[in-house]
């Protein structure tokens, strides 16, 4: 073999070396809790550490799901997933068709204004709707959580949704208008079928937040009447002596659900991160 | 910008139909962006300026008896008084750097890996895998990691005696546990930046390269001068939104360390919220929270100048 062909195949066997590592690196972790989540209490505390569960045992799960009360907070973050997505989508699409397909006075600095809301720290939003949630109510209630999802959602929703409309062309629209079609039968017969994708990517993004958001529901909510699967979980290792077996096994069932369906919700993750970041 | 211009339609349109559609115009944007712009005003616009007004008082809310009094700047003339605050903003804006730089050289390297041809088919799976650490929730990153850094039984420190090493003290000694927090943030980020880079680079022309190959040009320059140049918009996205995130970081914190050892992981973020939900002080909970907001804009400021007036990069 001559150093010309040999140089490129070096130099993909060093990147496919590299791609291993990233691999090891990003997987790895995950595996430590999966693999933690089957081991009984003596597995737990051996050294060297026990890699492999041998025999795996569901002693941690029958401790999370039947012992502990985590099932609550499983049903707490459904509730508020399940609620709080199609409310917030269903407003911003509203809204970004108002910004997409008419020109107003000040369009341009509410757009910057929306925008602008997606930088705001979360304690100057959740502190203050902390302090009036308390005198109506809506504190440790999964309702204030719904609202406040619902608006901490909108802004990022309006700019990925406005971004799709304003890709979409018009001249079906035009055609809808010219044959009597009114300004709210554009927008549900033309547009919402057209922007499908869009919105479910939008419901993507809004349904991860729900489902991993810590810092409202940390100030907003205390107890298990309200709190979240992120919440249990962290609620696990603030305890002295924490339950590594139970709270891996929390663990491992909450993020089931993204482990499952990756490669379904990078589509649309990637829809919405670069519609603004790459086109330029 | 979004165009407006209207197509003229086949059909002659008649006076008042013309204006009756102006009219309508003038209202209908308003009309659809009402539920939208309620929400806001009142769940975000309205908290906002009355976080604002509390910042402006002495507020402890577990003691309704005592008076809501208006202190004026006072609340934000003692913070930089205030030594532990100081301290930990100084370590949220070295998290911040140095987490941010870490993940930038590491996510652009990811990126270019994953846009090279030979991995071809893979590259959907891949970026799929690699991105399962973003779609997570934090406090969930952070108990995972937690595990892995236990100083009595964790996989790491069997590494590191396996390497020879005395165990590392991760969550009694403050440095370590610094770099253990830093690492985790760039488990959980890196695939952002990937993502955002890749996507820019899969939109570069493969004929710019072929064109640059024919005069010559290593992979080197390909990369200096084909490449970064037109990964700049990107580039620029990635890194403000990751820096405000960075800077903001606050559910990996919790479960990781909560702030330790004594509050040597301590950040901005828990520092206020510590301030407003153990000790019970809105007031000045607010105004740290708004010196932070202006310290956040003020970064993406910097960056938006630089990326966009340095012809270089």
């Amino acid at each position: 073999m001559t150093a010309q062909t040999l140089r490129p195949k070096l130099i993909q066997l060093a990147m496919y070396g590299a791609l291993a590592l990233f691999l090891v690196w990003t997987l790895g972790p995950v595996y430590w809790m999966i693999a933690t989540s089957f081991k009984s209490n003596g597995q737990l505390t051996t050294w060297p550490p026990t890699y492999i569960p041998n025999p795996p045992v569901l002693a941690n799960y029958i401790d999370a799901f039947l012992v502990r009360p985590i099932p609550v907070y499983f049903r707490n973050s459904i509730v508020v997933a399940a609620i709080s997505t199609p409310l917030s989508v269903g407003i911003a699409a509203l809204a970004a068709f108002g910004l997409a397909r008419y020109t107003f006075r000040g369009q341009a600095a509410l757009l910057f204004g929306i925008l602008a809301m997606r930088a705001l720290p979360v304690t100057v939003i959740a502190l203050p709707l902390f302090l009036v949630f308390r005198t109506i109510g809506l504190v440790d209630n999964v309702v204030g959580l719904i609202v406040a999802y619902t608006a901490f959602n909108l802004p990022f929703n309006i700019w990925l949704l406005n971004g799709f409309f304003a890709g979409i062309s018009r001249e079906i629209e035009e055609a809808a208008i010219v044959d009597g079609c009114t300004p709210m039968g554009v927008f549900l017969r033309v547009l919402v079928p057209l922007a499908a994708p869009g919105l479910v990517a939008s419901a993507i993004f809004c349904l991860l937040l729900a489902w991993n958001e810590f810092s409202f529901a940390i100030i907003l909510t205390y107890t298990g009447q309200s709190q979240t699967l992120p919440i249990a979980i962290a609620g696990f290792t603030s305890d002295r002596g924490t339950a590594f077996g139970a709270a891996a096994a929390t663990g491992t069932v909450a993020i089931l659900p993204i482990l499952l369906f990756a490669m379904l919700i990078q589509r649309y993750l990637v829809q919405g991160l670069t519609a603004g970041a790459v086109k330029g | 910008m979004i165009k407006t211009n209207v197509v003229p339609t086949e059909r002659p349109v008649s006076r008042p139909a013309v204006i009756a559609q102006k009219r309508q115009r003038q209202w209908t944007p308003y009309a659809f962006m009402l539920p939208a712009l309620l929400v806001l005003g009142i769940f975000i616009v309205i908290p906002i300026l009355y976080a604002f007004w509390v910042s402006l008082h002495r507020y402890q809310w577990n003691m309704p008896n005592l008076p809501f009094a208006f202190r004026g700047l006072d609340n934000y003339l003692e913070i930089p008084s205030n030594g532990e605050l100081v301290a930990s903003v100084v370590w949220t804006l070295m998290f911040a750097f140095v987490s941010v730089s870490v993940e930038f050289v590491l996510g652009f390297a990811l990126a270019l890996l994953l846009n090279a041809k030979a991995v071809g088919r893979l590259r959907l799976l891949l970026r799929g895998i690699f991105l399962i650490p973003m779609m997570m929730s934090g406090a969930v990153a952070g108990f995972m990691w937690r595990m892995l850094f236990d100083p009595e039984y964790g996989p790491i420190n069997h590494l590191v005696t396996l390497l020879g090493r005395p165990p590392i003290h991760w969550f009694t000694d403050t440095g370590a546990t610094r770099l253990a927090v830093i690492i985790v943030d760039i488990w959980i980020a890196m695939p952002f930046i990937m993502l955002i880079l890749l996507a820019g680079m899969q939109g570069i022309a493969p004929e710019l390269y072929e064109a640059a190959r024919i005069d010559g040009a290593s992979n080197v320059q390909l990369l200096t001068w084909i490449t970064i140049p037109l990964l700049r918009y990107p580039i620029m996205i990635a890194l403000i939104i990751r820096s405000m995130d960075a800077l903001r970081v606050f559910d990996l914190i919790f479960s990781l360390t909560n702030g330790g050892p004594g509050n040597g992981t301590t950040t901005a973020m828990l520092y206020t919220y510590r301030y407003a939900m153990t000790y019970f002080q809105m007031g000045r909970a607010s105004a740290i929270s708004f010196v932070f907001l202006i310290v956040i804009g003020c970064i993406s400021l910097v960056y938006m100048r630089v990326l966009h007036t340095d012809k270089g990069l």
